[in-house]
């Protein structure tokens, strides 16, 4: 009961009191957008294992940071910018060592592993996940950032693209998610 | 009738999916849903790219909270800081202690180092090992100080 009354704390009284130290509000921040950072890091690097790490690092990255937060956007906005860029950075990291995801899975599918296992990575989750990977970067992030609730003004800053670009991202990308689910 | 068109409602799906759309706009998109399989399909799509697998909130926070909150290891900062002043510190006394006299017999041959009058023993050790070979610091190159800098510092 007390933590949902404290989930419903306002922002900018959590905001200062997370920049003062204060464990339990800086916690609630992380519930509060714990999984939109996951999400956002989860559609750029198509690996949840990564972007749960990525999403762990996002968070203390930010944190760490809070104190030169200027409130020139919403922490929001702000807390998904930080986001992308450990995630890129992760992405970049990881490249080099991993396969693609849809290789790993399409590896595990041809293997003969137990039903269960090939039930649960044949869902059609885990297909739309990596036919979400296979999409150019802006397309995946227009989505991923138009889903988390951001308009296309906000999903344009933080991708540097016009408004207008990033409708059309959006958009583009749908369609071809549609189209390789088909 | 229905009053909103195909891409007004996909503009908005992200927002149904996500719960953020006020109740009269979200029934006025559902009634758009319910005749039209082809936003409905995309609502479907976007329902599912919501919907991971369980994450691991708890532990998830432990690790983010441990890692903010955690203390901060000592810096090594001091240490260098000491080892550069004492190195400096001994750098200066040697120059001072090799300098040549300005009276007028000192055109006489300095002193071999090792026949200084030692101030301290560590003091002495070093300097006589370290300008072996140079009658003053001022003899040695930019490199040769830059290394008797890092030994001084070791």
């Amino acid at each position: 009961m007390v933590a949902s009354v404290a989930m419903l704390a306002d922002e900018p009284s959590l905001l200062a009191r997370a920049r003062e130290g204060d464990r339990a509000a800086t916690e609630l921040l992380v519930r509060r957008h714990l999984r939109e950072v996951y999400e956002v890091a989860l559609h750029v690097l198509g690996d949840r294992d990564a972007a749960e790490d990525a999403a762990q690092d996002a968070f203390v990255n930010a944190l760490r940071a809070l104190p030169r937060f200027r409130g020139e956007s919403t922490f929001r906005t702000w807390l998904i910018r930080i986001t992308l860029n450990t995630a890129r950075s992760w992405g970049r990291k990881t490249t080099r060592r991993r396969e693609s995801p849809l290789a790993l899975v399409e590896d595990v599918l041809a293997d003969d592993a137990d039903p269960a296992s090939r039930a649960v990575q044949s869902t059609e989750s885990e297909r739309l996940q990596h036919a979400l990977t296979r999409l150019p970067e802006k397309q995946r992030l227009a989505i991923s950032l138009r889903l988390q609730g951001l308009s296309y003004a906000e999903i344009g800053s933080l991708c540097g693209s016009s408004e207008g670009a990033a409708r059309v991202n959006y958009h583009l990308g749908i369609k071809r998610l549609r189209e390789l689910m088909s | 009738m229905n009053m909103i068109d195909c891409e007004a409602v996909t503009d908005l799906l992200p927002d149904l999916v996500g719960g953020r759309l006020d109740p009269a706009r979200a029934a006025t998109v559902r009634l758009h849903l319910r005749e039209c399989a082809d936003c409905a399909a995309e609502r479907a799509l976007l329902a599912s790219l919501r919907h991971g697998r369980g994450l691991p909130e708890d532990a998830m926070v432990e690790q983010i909270i441990g890692a903010v909150f955690k203390p901060r290891p000592k810096s090594v900062r001091p240490l260098f800081a000491l080892a550069a002043t004492l190195a400096l510190a001994l750098l200066g006394g040697s120059l001072l202690f090799l300098r040549p006299d300005t009276t007028p017999d000192s055109l006489a041959p300095m002193q071999p180092v090792a026949e200084a009058e030692p101030v301290g023993a560590g003091w002495v050790g070093v300097d006589a090992a370290l300008v072996s070979g140079a009658a003053s610091l001022r003899e040695l190159t930019v490199e040769e100080l830059e290394q008797l800098l890092v030994e001084v510092g070791s």
